[in-house]
């Protein structure tokens, strides 16, 4: 069963008078247990299609299914239990909650997930364990490199279990051997795990280490 | 919930600049607000306290028809025999016999009229304060037969001073004209309100009965209760017990009635100031929240991002507004409380502006003495705290609508 399904996804930005198609009739389908790579320059749309297939952001036409549910359809209530249940985020720029530290980071998702605290702490000190940040887990984002505070982001999307990690770019801010490490990471959850991994890159060297890439240019998939 | 407080806690003390901003400008206003409604209450008290504890007493029983024109026609016949009933009462600190009646003073060129009030010294000091207002010269004694204390503002109108002889005219009860001669032996200036200063002087109750032909009789009796707040129901008791037929009992409130008027009047402006100074202190609470709340749409973003429900980003923004709010409070009370304590000792003058003060019916202390009281002060807090709470619930829902992706990327604001 396809994870995700895309229909004639489309999306309009408008600035003003301006209007910047962003995506043009975007028909994709990702299977479960996949490591699929959205490969394109900057600009082509790639982040906009994460966005857009992880419910952070509305399509302005066109259909977008998870696990066979209609996402275009869902209240924002029900995106966010969504967002929380199924689909775990990499973001580029890491983002994590400057307040809290590693450990309480991806902790939060557990929380708000109603974890009881006992189980929430081994399923937090095991994510830490298996991205191989044990050793710096009571440290803020800010005392982290760029490298743990991206292995922290990654703990954090899979500490749930999800369905579906989505990953913008996930080794830009990365240098390249750090960059190279994380791809062996998020390869090896995918293969022991399960869990379908959708990343965005347009470094070369990223997209060779996909199993299937879908190609981005102008908001379009190349063919 | 207990992890939504550490974050707000941690929130609050990592950002500490911001913190110090936001959480200023709520103590700043609290302490600003608690100073103005101090300065209003103080002056209140002072208005009150001047005229209650040096003059009128809590409570007065006259014969009816008497206090409108202070009339000597209507006065007690038998006095003693109503104190002795009086001191029955529970709730009485004091009972003091008085004669009052509308006089004309004399010294040299320079004339007056006034209200010439006879006391009887070692009664009075359990009613009325205002032999610790004599700041020149001395209170009276029992053994005084023509001794009179003048107001400060009386004496520099007469330009008489200690030692000066006083004549005194008048209507006696008789029908005669009554008329004495008096030592000037001291000279009163009460606290704070000193606008009786210029209409009453003050001789021996003996006295005033030679003067006014009332021999073994008085105009009136002084009740001081044990506070003022209890005298309005000693007033009922004391009117059940005499009835109203033959007698007028009145209290404070009653006996000045411009003094009630000019308070009235400045409650008003005053509750008015306070609440304009309030609209402006809760504008830039709201104003310094919405900022802060504004600044952090990426972080909003971040953790709607991760599944964060619309209500639980509101619990977040307010938990912070709450707990910056009670720590502002108590900062902002602290220094607030401390600004009135100084000034409660050391008083606000307005001697500079007394031309303007003193004229009419305005009964403005010169100087005043700000007065807090801890219901106030957590009234006002309360008050505070609430708007530091409301100014947060439109941000909080506002960010709690943004798409999270438009709040990460800080291209939709509130």
């Amino acid at each position: 069963m396809s994870i995700i399904r895309t229909e004639n996804l489309g999306q309009v930005y408008r600035t003003g008078r301006i209007e910047v198609v962003a995506l043009r009739m975007v028909n994709l389908t990702i299977e479960g247990g996949d490591f699929f790579a959205i490969a394109g320059p900057s600009g082509s749309g790639k982040t906009t299609l994460l966005n857009v297939i992880g419910a952070l952001d509305s399509p302005t036409h066109g259909r977008i299914f998870l696990e066979e549910e209609d996402l275009t359809s869902a209240s924002s209530a029900r995106l966010a239990e969504i967002r929380l249940k199924k689909i775990g985020f990499v973001f580029q720029a890491f983002n994590l909650i400057p307040v809290l530290n590693a450990f309480e980071n991806v902790e939060y998702v557990l929380l708000l997930q109603g974890v009881p605290e006992l189980e929430r702490k081994k399923r937090v000190l095991e994510a830490l364990i298996e991205v191989g940040l044990k050793d710096c887990i009571y440290r803020r984002p800010l005392d982290l490199s760029s490298g743990q505070q991206q292995r922290v982001a990654v703990a954090r999307a899979i500490v749930a279990e999800p369905r579906l990690v989505l990953a913008d770019e996930p080794t830009a801010n990365l240098d390249s051997k750090t960059g190279a490490g994380l791809m062996d990471l998020l390869i090896d959850l995918n293969q022991r795990k399960g869990i379908t991994f959708v990343f965005s890159t347009h470094d070369p060297m990223i997209v060779q280490r996909a199993r299937r890439v879908a190609y981005l240019k102008d908001g379009q998939i190349e063919k | 919930m207990k992890f939504f407080i550490r974050m707000a806690w941690r929130n609050v003390f990592t950002n500490w600049r911001r913190s110090l901003l936001t959480g200023g400008s709520i103590a700043a206003g609290l302490a600003g607000l608690i100073f103005i409604w101090a300065c209003v209450e103080g002056t209140n008290e002072q208005m009150i306290n001047g005229y209650v504890d040096n003059l009128t007493g809590h409570l007065q029983v006259h014969r009816r028809g008497f206090y409108k024109d202070r009339d000597i026609y209507f006065a007690l016949d038998d006095p003693r025999s109503i104190m002795a009933q009086l001191s029955r009462f529970p709730g009485i600190s004091g009972l003091a016999e008085r004669i009052e009646g509308k006089v004309f003073l004399l010294f040299r060129e320079r004339s007056t009229d006034a209200v010439l009030i006879g006391v009887e010294p070692s009664e009075e000091v359990k009613v009325t304060n205002l032999w610790k207002s004599v700041k020149m010269g001395r209170y009276l004694q029992t053994s005084d037969t023509s001794a009179i204390v003048l107001g400060q503002d009386m004496s520099r109108q007469l330009k008489a001073n200690l030692g000066d002889q006083i004549a005194v005219v008048t209507q006696a009860a008789d029908g005669s004209v009554g008329a004495a001669r008096y030592k000037v032996v001291g000279i009163y200036s009460p606290r704070g309100s000193d606008a009786f200063g210029s209409n009453y002087a003050f001789v021996n109750l003996n006295a005033a009965r030679d003067l006014f032909a009332l021999w073994g009789r008085s105009t009136g009796i002084v009740i001081r209760a044990n506070n003022r707040y209890t005298a309005y129901f000693l007033l009922n008791l004391i009117i059940n017990m005499l009835g109203t037929r033959d007698f007028e009992v009145m209290d404070w409130w009653q006996l000045v009635p411009d003094l009630v008027n000019s308070y009235n009047m400045r409650k008003v402006f005053a509750y008015l100031t306070l609440l304009t100074v309030f609209l402006i202190v809760a504008s830039g609470i709201t104003n310094t929240i919405l900022m802060s709340v504004t600044e952090r749409m990426r972080e909003f973003g971040i953790m709607m991002a991760l599944g964060t429900r619309g209500y639980q980003i509101i619990i977040i923004i307010i938990l912070e507004s709450l707990l910056l709010g009670a720590i502002s409070i108590v900062v902002g009370g602290i220094i607030g409380a401390g600004i009135v304590s100084i000034f409660n000792i050391t008083g606000i003058s307005f001697n500079p502006y007394a031309r303007y003060l003193e004229s009419g019916a305005l009964y403005f202390p010169l100087v005043v003495y700000p007065l807090l009281t801890f219901q106030r002060l957590c009234i006002l807090s309360a008050m505070v705290l609430l708007v530091s709470v409301l100014a947060a619930v439109y941000p909080a829902i506002k960010a709690s609508r943004l798409r999270p992706i438009a709040a990460i990327r800080q291209v939709e604001t509130i």
